[in-house]
């Protein structure tokens, strides 16, 4: 297994991907920022108003995009160059391939998720923000990144099944817009492009998760384990084409 | 006009228009998800309510789809390697204009659908405000073309870059921006693209933090902005193309 | 001698049309096998499913004496190198690194990346970016990447493609060598003959999904008996005076085609030749060759 994560890093060396994740939170720390100083006389909750100014587009359609972006990136690599023959042909099986990729998406997620956090603390102590850093933030974002890694193991298969890079992108964007409908009924726990932003509680202002923490695991569980299932099956049972 | 034909030949199986229609779709379902339950009140301005929403939604949705048309478009070149066999038939100008007159009609007909989908929402639902002809085939102009405008940056970044990764993070990270700046101030709008769509509707929103209301009045075209606008595309366009052109390859 | 692969009643539907019908090969172990067939015969859909890529649609294949399915998969390719259709390559990477990724998978020691470097001369150009090889070069690091580690079986689908006539000379000597050097059995395809010819000791011959011709080489070679070509300044006149000695001749093209002779038969009808004032001017002998037996063998020749 470790050799195949170890293929997966060599096959990302010399293209700095890296870069969306770490410029796309940037964009509403400065901005949420900005909006949040301006509007400090509505906002009274200090670090909690400045999170939902932080997190709340960015959890609904911004990440999802950029994480469906990015494993697009993962199986195109794959699908150029007539890969799949070379992939399919060394002793690796589908799980292990499908876990590497989902691992190395995750990684990302991960390292998004702490420099979400950084960026939080950096603004909110920039603001002049008084009290002390809200100790919920490492559980908001290790709960997101576990909503994010969710989405991960989705766009993956998608990916992997959809050769297009910019279809599934699309479908991340629409999955993400249909969440909103999801979360306003309640049934966010059921629904895969929600859990990000019902973890990272973007859209209840300090409060507790929209759905119990049984419901939260049991919907992200069902879903990594439905996407990998399908992504496997898949690589088993379809013949390789390669254009 | 070859061209443009060739183009619309070389994507007839890779149905663009059923991801497009599916996030135009989900777009429609979200506005009609705003207008639910509709009060005498709101159904008194149901249109301006709409081009309102719809301004706001476009600014998440328009430049995703803009950036998965041209992304199509460009990258089976990219993924066939054509570039080199198709720069030996036509100049590399005529490509990139082809190409991108083919998304065009594609952001044509959205923009269309989109002011189609009000109207009969507007009948349906039965607003009581005066069908406001002008301003809705002003809002299918504006819509059109702050999309062409990022459309044009979409397929600059998309044909330069067989990387696609490149154009999507720029779509994704001006999108975003552009929904952020709708909160900001006016003159911060107006310098980032991505929000032209809020920058130019014709409808305003005037919130009274005392009484908490929100009451809506249309304002006049802003056509200083539109024709920066404008001047921004020339500026996209040639550059872009420019570049493209003397790409080696 | 035990073999390698066999496949019995391999099929592989397309649709309505069958890709491969009813293949039964045998690759003995130690052998360049070389697998031969016309453009679209169903070369590269049969080593695909050798390979487990493509699923058959009915019939078995055995490799290593482990039918492949979807358990043995990974044992079987633990020993098995392949280079199908197109090199694989990702672009963005140099030629070595590329290689460094396929010998982390198979767990190899880097010093076998710069053996085979070395065995494709591709060393000069190892840090330059795959993106960036000629076809010839990407074909050599798909080769390259194939021959990592020793396999037990190599299976080239078409490998001196995009090669340049010194480059086909070079890899066919390389292949030639791996089986003496390394005991590695080599399942080569091609769409031409004289390339196999050599290269294989073992041929199979597929035209249209269907095995035509699987034996060794030299069976081939037998099948190509010669004749003698004679022109004659009176060529009716010389046909009805070898008629007459009971040989038979038939016409073509200005010439007689009669059977091979022996030296002192021959050299007779000439004398007869001569006597009768009949001029002889082309006595050419004519071959059959494997190029003809190939085209017949695939039913070729009705279309040139």
């Amino acid at each position: 297994m470790w050799k195949v994560i170890r293929g997966e890093q060599m096959k990302l060396k010399r293209s700095p991907v890296w870069l969306a994740f770490f410029i796309l939170p940037v964009l509403p720390a400065f901005m949420g920022t900005f909006n949040y100083l301006q509007n400090i006389e509505i906002l009274r909750d200090g670090w909690y108003s400045l999170w939902t100014q932080h997190t709340l587009f960015t959890c609904y359609f911004f990440l999802p995009a950029t994480i469906a972006v990015y494993c697009s990136y993962l199986f195109r690599l794959e699908h150029t160059n007539h890969n799949w023959n070379c992939v399919m042909t060394l002793p690796v099986s589908s799980l292990h391939l499908y876990l590497a990729k989902l691992i190395m998406a995750s990684v990302m997620v991960i390292m998004t998720q702490l420099w979400v956090g950084i960026l939080f603390i950096l603004s909110g102590k920039m603001s002049g923000l008084s009290g002390p850093v809200p100790p919920e933030l490492t559980e908001w974002l290790v709960y997101g990144a576990i909503g994010g890694i969710v989405i991960c193991g989705i766009q993956l298969s998608l990916s992997l099944i959809i050769r297009s890079f910019a279809v599934p992108v699309g479908i991340a964007m629409a999955g993400g817009v249909l969440g909103i409908g999801a979360l306003s009924k309640g049934v966010g726990a059921f629904y895969p492009y929600t859990l990000l932003s019902l973890g990272m509680r973007a859209n209840s202002t300090g409060g507790s998760m929209a759905c119990s923490q049984v419901q939260f695991m049991a919907g992200s569980l069902f879903y990594l384990i439905i996407s990998a299932v399908i992504a496997i099956l898949w690589l088993s049972n379809t013949d390789v084409t390669t254009e | 006009m070859k061209g443009i034909l060739l183009e619309f030949y070389k994507i007839r199986k890779r149905k663009i228009w059923v991801i497009i229609l599916v996030l135009l779709g989900v777009q429609c379902l979200w506005g009609m998800w705003a207008f639910r339950d509709m009060n005498a009140k709101k159904l008194s301005q149901g249109y301006m309510q709409c081009l309102y929403h719809f301004s706001v939604l476009n600014t998440i949705m328009m430049p995703m789809i803009a950036a998965i048309t041209a992304s199509k478009i460009c990258d089976l070149e990219h993924k066939g390697q054509t570039f080199k066999l198709l720069l030996t038939v036509m100049p590399a100008g005529a490509l990139f204009d082809a190409k991108f007159i083919c998304a065009t009609m594609y952001m044509v007909a959205v923009g269309a659908a989109q002011t189609i989908f009000i109207i009969a929402l507007g009948r349906t639902a039965g607003f009581t405000e005066p069908f406001p002809a002008g301003f809705l085939l002003y809002y299918f102009i504006i819509t059109i073309s702050v999309t062409v405008v990022i459309l044009a940056i979409q397929q600059v970044f998309s044909l330069l870059f067989a990387n696609q990764m490149v154009s999507f993070v720029i779509g994704i990270t001006g999108s975003f921006a552009g929904l952020f700046s709708l909160f900001l101030p006016q003159n911060v709008q107006k310098g980032v693209l991505w929000s032209y769509y809020g920058v130019l509707t014709p409808v305003r929103m005037n919130w009274d933090s005392q009484t908490r209301i929100a009451d809506l009045q249309y304002i006049p075209v802003d056509w200083s902005s539109f024709c920066l606008l404008m001047g921004l595309f020339a500026v996209i366009y040639f550059t872009g193309r420019r570049c493209f052109t003397r790409k080696e390859r | 001698m035990a073999n390698i692969i066999t496949t019995s009643g391999l099929c592989k539907q397309y649709g309505t049309a069958m890709g491969v019908k009813d293949l039964d090969l045998s690759v003995p172990e130690g052998v360049i096998y070389g697998f031969l067939g016309p453009n679209g015969a169903g070369k590269s859909t049969t080593m695909k499913m050798i390979l487990g890529l493509a699923k058959p649609t009915r019939g078995t294949i055995t490799v290593f004496d482990k039918q492949v399915n979807r358990r043995n998969r990974l044992a079987i390719l633990k020993e098995t190198g392949s280079l199908i259709e197109a090199p694989s390559f990702y672009a963005h990477l140099t030629g070595r690194e590329n290689l460094k990724i396929i010998s982390t998978l198979k767990e190899l020691p880097d010093s076998e990346i710069d053996r085979v470097l070395k065995f494709v001369r591709l060393e000069d150009q190892k840090n330059k970016k795959a993106g960036q090889y000629s076809l010839g070069m990407k074909q050599r690091l798909g080769l390259a990447g194939a021959l990592l580690g020793n396999p037990r079986l190599l299976i080239l689908d078409e490998p001196t493609n995009g090669l340049d006539p010194a480059g086909i000379q070079e890899i066919r000597e390389l292949i030639c060598s791996l089986p003496q050097s390394f005991g590695i059995t080599v399942m080569v395809s091609s769409h031409l003959l004289s390339e196999i010819d050599q290269m294989a000791g073992h041929i199979g011959v597929i035209s249209r999904g269907e095995l035509v011709f699987q034996d060794r080489l030299s069976v081939l070679h037998d099948r190509s008996e010669s004749r003698i070509a004679i022109r004659t300044l009176d060529n009716i006149a010389a046909g009805s005076l070898l008629s007459s000695q009971g040989i038979v001749c038939q016409e073509q093209d200005g010439y007689l085609l009669i059977p091979k002779l022996n030296d002192n038969q021959l050299a007779g009808c000439f004398m007869r030749f001569l006597k009768e004032d009949i001029g002889v001017v082309r006595i050419e002998e004519r071959k059959k060759t494997l190029e003809d037996i190939f085209l017949e063998l695939t039913g070729m020749v009705v279309k040139l």
